[in-house]
């Protein structure tokens, strides 16, 4: 019940970030782009993050902006239904991860990270969400294990 | 539950230990962060009577390792009853003579000593209260902190690294 919980909670912030980057255009913008340039003056000059900002995050912020939008809202659907559950988590930590390695990384971002990993390990959209009906239907498929 | 009661007893006799108390930090003109693992603090020292335009030396405390910033997490969760007063930064130290940008020192340690308020470093002592500058116990300029950012551009000038904003100017 408690792990349900949280992955709600999870869900709600998930669906929190997703919506304000709705919001504030993300990808019909260069807002993104804004928040790099920004960013990179804020972080070590030698690190890896900076590196990855100044030739990947900077020359390819549109793609990076579908990918953190779309990603954003699709693990919140995800963890809010229980609709493949498991990968939604899995994506959610593969996304604190990147940002972590591109120029965000916070000792925080490692509780958070592990905080997904319980819905990695357990089926718990089985326990609650549309993976337990969809499992019924599609028993050898990983996506709603 | 044994092993959950001696945790939670050790943790109680911890809190009741009197301990040195740290300086208030509206006290201090220098400010540390103990429990910031993933800060960059930028110490600029200059000597009496000059200015930081003629020269100055840079103290750079660096962020800690990985599995140091996982035991941070650990000392916020006992903050409440074990409150930390001292630490250790991996410390590079920079020069700027002339204009001229250079590494001093690439790799040491700074302590960091909230109660006594001095950052003991390997060639000087700084009060974080007034930001005296200590060298051979004797006062030799003082030191300010540097804004993180500014403490980065002044680094990218150093190695010859601009920001893509200046660049593309």
């Amino acid at each position: 019940m408690a792990l349900l919980g949280l992955r709600y909670l999870l869900a709600i912030f998930f669906a929190g970030a997703a919506v304000n980057k709705w919001k504030q255009g993300y990808i019909t913008s260069d807002y993104l782009q804004g928040v790099f340039l920004q960013r990179i003056e804020e972080i070590d000059p030698e690190s890896f993050g900076a590196w990855f900002i100044e030739n990947i995050g900077i020359p390819h912020y549109i793609p990076l902006a579908w990918l953190v939008c779309w990603g954003e809202t699709f693990i919140a659907i995800g963890l809010l239904l229980g609709f493949i559950t498991r990968g939604a988590a899995a994506g959610a930590m593969a996304m604190m991860f990147a940002f972590a390695i591109g120029g965000y990384y916070d000792a925080s971002l490692i509780v958070l990270t592990l905080m997904f990993l319980p819905f990695v390990i357990l089926p718990t959209g089985r326990w609650h969400g549309l993976d337990r009906s969809l499992h019924a239907r599609y028993p050898q498929s990983i996506l709603f294990g | 539950m044994p092993a959950f009661l001696a945790l939670l007893s050790s943790l109680l006799l911890l809190g009741c230990t009197p301990r040195a108390q740290p300086l208030p930090t509206d006290q201090l003109q220098i400010r540390i962060n103990l429990l910031c693992t993933t800060c960059d603090d930028f110490l600029q020292c200059t000597a009496a009577g000059q200015s930081p335009n003629s020269g100055f030396t840079l103290y750079r405390l660096r962020e800690k390792s990985f599995f140091a910033q996982i035991a941070t997490i650990w000392d916020y969760l006992i903050q409440w009853v074990h409150r930390k007063t001292s630490d250790s930064r991996p410390l590079t130290i920079y020069e700027e003579k002339d204009s001229a940008p250079r590494v001093l020192v690439a790799d040491s340690v700074a302590k960091v000593d909230m109660v006594t308020g001095l950052i003991m470093l390997p060639d000087s002592t700084i009060d974080m209260r007034d930001g005296n500058w200590i060298v051979n116990g004797e006062s030799a300029g003082v030191c300010r902190t540097m804004v993180r950012r500014d403490g980065y551009r002044w680094l990218r000038s150093l190695l010859n690294k601009p920001l893509p904003t200046e660049t593309a100017q």
